[in-house]
């Protein structure tokens, strides 16, 4: 075998390598227009998720020693399941002395129209609960910060959070 | 068995099993590695864009047949270099040889680095509120800088908020093998061109 002969078998082979894979995707596709554009599937989770189909129905609060433990009701009216599985926050009131943390009791998920109690612990480590209702019945902005994640079907989506000036809904 | 071509043959058998496995050589994963709410994987072989497990983004087929070129070249790459150490009593088994191990992994940096800095410039050029949405998206594409994220809300919310969500951009364990294998590659060349001149 020469020399000449194996460097062109190999140019042959390099060539088709090239060509054979395109060509086929080119008529496989069936157009150029399908040929060159990509496809978008945005996932349908995100598209039907309504943070306004999430409600809270009450909110009950047992008191010992600076530890409130909360029972929120919630309601999920909307398609897709979602949950926490991790809460971990802190919030301060920037007019005031108070600062607390909050803590998710255990994790959860809330199937489509149906309800569920969520068991949350606030520990109040600065300044008096009354006060605390009493800023929050204002509506006067408090600062959040901490750690959540969020359930979303059976995706995960854990993020550190802070917000600023948020002003809880009377 | 002439010392570069053993250094070919651990290569080119190196090259060719990262070739015939695919998989991705870059990734960017979002939220925890084991169940990520995000994920990009990147190789010369193909390309994977997933949100919530979910395929988002399928490459068009011009894209993979371009990979499907590039894989197939690794191959015959990987196997002609194999050949031609081994048929080392064969005068014109030296023209079996090629640096493709070496090429494509040292192409495939420069074409993410570049590419992410490109495409992100581009994006916020033409759509301003990506850089005051995600202020450190250069940062956290990057291969091994931030692993965070950072989503200002108030540009598109008006809420004084932000998210910091975990990110990890790597180059995976069979990019590193690539590179090792090019690496090889490379030394047999330089190697056999100073054999070549005794």
């Amino acid at each position: 075998m020469s020399e000449n002969f194996i460097v062109w078998i190999l140019r042959l082979i390099t060539i088709i390598a090239i060509v054979a894979p395109l060509t086929f995707y080119y008529f496989t596709s069936g157009s150029l227009s399908n040929f060159i554009m990509p496809v978008l599937n945005p996932p349908q989770e995100f598209i039907s998720f309504d943070p306004n189909s999430i409600h809270i129905i009450s909110i009950n609060y047992t008191a010992t020693d600076g530890k409130y433990l909360l029972n929120v009701k919630l309601y999920n009216s909307g398609n897709t399941k979602v949950g926490l599985n991790k809460l971990n926050a802190r919030i301060t009131v920037p007019s005031s002395n108070i600062d607390g943390k909050i803590i998710l009791q255990a994790p959860f998920i809330l199937e489509s129209n149906e309800e569920e109690s969520v068991h949350i612990l606030f520990l109040l480590e600065k300044g008096s609960i009354e006060e605390l209702m009493i800023i929050l019945e204002k509506g006067s902005p408090v600062n959040l910060s901490g750690n959540i994640t969020f359930i979303l079907n059976s995706i995960e989506v854990p993020f550190e959070f802070l917000i600023n000036n948020f002003r809880f809904p009377k | 068995m002439e010392k570069f071509r053993i250094l070919y043959l651990i290569s080119g058998i190196i090259f060719l099993i990262i070739s015939i496995a695919g998989g991705a050589w870059w990734e960017l994963i979002g939220g925890e590695i084991s169940k990520p709410f995000l994920y990009i994987g990147f190789s010369p072989f193909e390309f994977k864009f997933e949100i919530l497990g979910l395929e988002f983004l399928k490459p068009p087929p011009f894209i993979m047949g371009l990979f499907l070129c590039e894989r197939l070249l690794a191959i015959i790459g990987s196997i002609t270099i194999i050949a031609g150490s081994l048929l080392h009593k064969k005068t014109w088994s030296k023209k079996f040889f090629n640096l493709r191990p070496f090429i494509m992994p040292v192409l495939f940096i420069v074409l993410i680095l570049i590419g992410i800095t490109i495409i992100i410039s581009s994006v916020k050029q033409y759509i301003p509120i990506v850089s005051e949405v995600l202020p450190n998206i250069n940062d956290a594409l990057m291969p091994y800088s931030s692993q965070y994220l950072t989503i200002n809300l108030y540009p598109i919310l008006h809420i004084d908020a932000s998210l910091k969500i975990k990110i990890l951009s790597q180059f995976t364990f069979r990019f590193w093998m690539a590179l090792f294998s090019g690496l090889l590659c490379l030394s047999a060349s330089i190697i056999r061109k100073k054999e070549a001149k005794k």
